[in-house]
């Protein structure tokens, strides 16, 4: 009998503090998961959006300018040298003949193209996927690199090195 | 007195060797089984959690990868030099299958696998009567190089070869065969 007493029915007792640590888990999980906008929302108290950059790139080699295919991975390195995801290819880029501004025989300034020769040299234009922060009006590359209409960037590819000069910035549809 | 042992839980299972639903009912196994997958449920959440945390610690403050994108794999790449305002001599020098290498370290960039000359030209300030801009043709050439190597290859990085990045746009200070020039990567295939 006494043995009996000391049995005590057992009860599963789902209380707040499980209701806590199951949502904490799933925190971690979705924490996780968006680790990136998170990481970003705590250093600039925004969040990313995705944006589309154009860009052009004179003189460009037209061997070099074949490497800049779609999809293609593009990045960049601050002033400390760390490097700056910049954003993927959004489709081919589009070139045409190098143009160059020069005086004409009168003293006027011509607009000319450069020869169909070896070098192929192309005015090239494209445009880029970014995620961005826009805080105050600037426009923050993974959240510290600023970006602005007319900058010039060297950007690296896999297999190319450009400089490119930034002609716009709209946040995606 | 009468105890109805269906009272009571599976943890009891073990004491006296006899389980539940043996003539008071099965309501208590099951309850004590649905018990045992809600804790199970709950730790394996709790784990894969604190896995998942820890995994992301380790990529964001080491080397190590997520999901293992940065990878280093080992290809052979061939990618393309002009060295301009080149002479004849250098244009023998650089041979098929002779080895061409860095000129601060000396380690080796490539190997020869094709060579090709043009004459050496410049681009003035001037324009021409079609429109272009006029170049200058010089006596010496400009030599195409073509070379292979094997490469270290990772994915959102590209090839290195002796610590040298290989891309189109890059400039390197090279030697072969007693010469040493400047070359600029043209392309990579």
């Amino acid at each position: 009998m006494n043995e009996n007493k000391k049995r005590t029915p057992a009860r599963f007792n789902f209380n707040l503090l499980d209701v806590v640590i199951i949502l904490l888990a799933l925190f971690c999980i979705v924490g996780v998961w968006q680790r990136k906008n998170l990481q970003n929302l705590f250093r600039s108290g925004n969040a990313y959006d995705a944006y589309t950059v154009t860009f052009t790139a004179n003189g460009v080699r037209g061997d070099t300018a074949a490497l800049l295919t779609e999809q293609a991975d593009v990045w960049t390195f601050d002033e400390k040298g760390t490097k700056i995801d910049f954003g993927s290819l959004n489709g081919n880029v589009t070139t045409e003949p190098a143009k160059a501004r020069v005086l004409n025989d009168a003293g006027e300034s011509v607009t000319v193209t450069y020869p169909a020769d070896a070098r192929d040299l192309r005015d090239v234009a494209g445009t880029l996927s970014c995620r961005i922060v826009e805080k105050n009006g600037r426009y923050l590359l993974d959240g510290k690199y600023q970006l602005a209409v007319n900058q010039t960037v060297t950007v690296h590819t896999e297999t190319a090195d450009l400089v490119i000069c930034i002609t716009g910035i709209s946040k995606s549809a | 007195m009468n105890h109805d042992r269906s009272d009571y839980t599976g943890i009891e299972k073990g004491e006296n060797g006899a389980g539940f639903g043996q003539g008071g009912g099965n309501r208590p196994q099951k309850s004590s089984r649905n018990l045992r997958w809600v804790f199970f449920a709950v730790d394996a959440l709790l784990i894969l959690a604190i896995a998942a945390a820890v995994l992301s610690l380790l990529s964001l403050f080491t080397p190590f990868s997520l999901f293992g994108t940065d990878k280093k794999q080992t290809r052979t790449v061939t990618w393309v030099v002009e060295i301009d305002n080149a002479s004849d001599a250098m244009i023998e020098a650089l041979t098929e299958g002779s080895a061409v290498t860095d000129y601060a370290t000396g380690k080796t960039l490539g190997t020869v696998t094709h060579v090709e000359a043009r004459p050496y030209t410049t681009y003035t300030d001037e324009p021409t009567a079609d429109g272009h801009v006029a170049v200058v043709e010089h006596e010496t050439k400009t030599i195409v190089v073509t070379l292979s190597a094997r490469a270290d290859y990772a994915a959102g990085e590209g090839y290195t070869v002796a610590d040298e990045r290989i891309a189109a746009g890059c400039d390197y200070r090279i030697s072969f065969a007693g010469f040493v020039s400047d070359a600029a990567c043209v392309t990579v295939h």
